[in-house]
């Protein structure tokens, strides 16, 4: 990312949709897009994913929920916990059978799966090869009917398995509808029972780890041959996962707290949906397809940092005065945007 | 050809591995294949473990240049002794404080040369040691844009 006078500007070629910059951008400068459009009478089926069930506070179950979806006017709800399960399930058997890279990395974030084909692209072996659960459903749903996305990764997904007639709902859009329902049929919190099924709950075999830092670590960790005696890996750009959506309002511990109490009320099954074409590298931090021409920017990119303030002070918009070398070198900028450079004399004193 | 220096500070195990960690991101960012991008990690994080524990302060240089990459580092320290007996399995004379780390089992010079495609080493005592190590890098395949 850069950030100039007239606002922040995301280098798509790094980003990976994980959002940590709408949450760390002290003046809310960058929002994270959903279409918000619902209509007053919405027919056919509405996919939710598990963490937009436990939003509405101790006394809306997700039954109640689920209801109140169905009176506004939706056939079907598909809650994503089956193929949370069916995902989890899918792993571990691949692990066990297939893989020679171990640990196996589950596909559950898309961001994370984003993150590895541009940071860790040597990663792409240890992720099981199926679809991450939101896109699952939508694929299983033959992409007809309603979605409601978490994040930006789940919409470009979505976009990219081809579900033309499948449209996008933000959470504030649909929880505006349900309010005044759950209003209404709110009533006393359930007794509290303790039922975290098995898909949810802690194994000794699966690692579930969370933010971007720690999955950062854990990945570069991965790629140095470390952390082999894990069987399976379930990284989430989000803290606590999808539960630590910006795009929700619920506390994510409470939420998860929720979750976990009426989880194993969603008994469906589901399977696990095989990925259709395999994973590429992106682009990513490489300076050039063809290595020699690399290595040469890489020169400029070391030799024109050398001549920069070193400062760091961020008035061009980079990070780092090396990073902005790499924006000249690049073509991203131009020599101008560094306000304290000197270009160095010809005649060396 | 590209050439960039890390500095190494004898004794800061908090930082230890940064200097590999950069070495890690430049090869990344020339796109070379993921093994050759290991072995010369690991090899330039043993290189860097051991003037963290053996040596005051160290200049570590990378070289890039006709796929491969030369790394030199240059230390200022209390030198290697017998060079033949440091290069075998398991020798080492790390202290007990430092073994307790889990640092120190003696296999630091033998995997940088296990990794590296040349291999030098030469020590002055009461000075320093130079270790000089290169790893052909192959290119990683499928990227287009």
């Amino acid at each position: 990312m850069r950030v100039h006078r007239d606002g922040p500007q995301v280098l798509s070629h790094l980003c990976t949709d994980c959002t940590n910059c709408a949450r760390a951008c002290p003046s809310g400068a960058i929002t994270v897009d959903v279409p918000d459009a619902l209509p007053a009478r919405p027919t056919g089926t509405i996919i939710v994913p598990v963490a937009f069930m436990v939003q509405f506070g101790d006394s809306a179950t997700p039954e109640d929920v689920v209801d109140a979806l169905r009176e506004i006017g939706f056939g079907q709800v598909v809650v994503a916990s089956a193929a949370r399960r069916a995902l989890r399930e899918a792993c571990l058997e691949w692990a066990s059978r297939e893989a020679a890279a171990r640990p196996v990395i589950s596909p559950t974030c898309p961001a994370v799966v984003n993150l590895i084909q541009v940071r860790f692209p040597s990663l792409i072996p240890h992720v099981a090869p199926f679809l991450p659960p939101l896109e699952a459903v939508v694929h299983s749903t033959r992409g007809e009917g309603w979605f409601i996305p978490l994040c930006p990764a789940h919409c470009t997904a979505v976009a990219g398995a081809a579900a033309p007639s499948l449209r996008l709902t933000s959470p504030a859009a649909v929880r505006r509808a349900l309010s005044p329902i759950l209003a209404r049929t709110a009533g006393p919190a359930p007794a509290p029972r303790w039922a975290a099924p098995p898909h949810e709950a802690p194994s000794p075999d699966v690692l579930q780890i969370a933010g971007m830092h720690h999955v950062m670590r854990l990945l570069d960790g991965i790629e140095t041959g470390l952390y082999g005696d894990l069987t399976l890996v379930e990284p989430y750009a989000c803290e606590l996962g999808c539960f630590g959506s910006p795009l929700l309002w619920e506390d994510p511990f409470v939420a998860r707290h929720r979750w976990l109490h009426v989880a194993d009320s969603f008994r469906a099954r589901a399977a696990a949906v095989p990925r259709p074409r395999a994973l590429e590298p992106r682009e990513g931090v490489r300076l050039d397809p063809d290595m020699d021409r690399a290595i040469a920017k890489l020169a400029q990119i070391e030799e024109l940092a050398r001549s920069l303030p070193g400062r760091n002070c961020g008035a061009c918009g980079a990070p780092d005065c090396t990073t902005f070398a790499e924006d000249v070198v690049l073509g991203r900028a131009t020599i101008n945007g560094c306000h304290n450079y000197v270009a160095p004399r010809e005649d060396a004193e | 050809m590209s050439r960039a220096c890390y500095k190494i500070k004898g004794g800061d195990f908090e930082r230890g591995g940064t200097a590999a960690s950069g070495l890690k991101e430049a090869l990344k960012r020339i796109g070379a294949e993921p093994a050759a991008i290991r072995r010369a990690v690991i090899a330039a994080y043993e290189a860097e473990m051991n003037v963290v524990i053996h040596a005051h302060s160290a200049l570590m240089c990378v070289r890039m240049h006709n796929h491969q990459v030369d790394v030199e580092v240059d230390d200022r320290g209390p030198g290697i002794p017998d060079i033949e007996l440091a290069m075998r399995d398991g020798y080492s004379t790390a202290p007990p404080a430092i073994r307790e780390l889990g640092f120190g089992a003696g296999m630091g010079l033998p995997n940088i040369r296990k990794n590296s495609d040349a291999f030098s080493i030469e020590s002055t005592v009461g000075h320093g040691t130079r270790v000089r190590f290169s790893v052909t890098m192959r290119q990683r395949e499928g990227v287009r844009w």
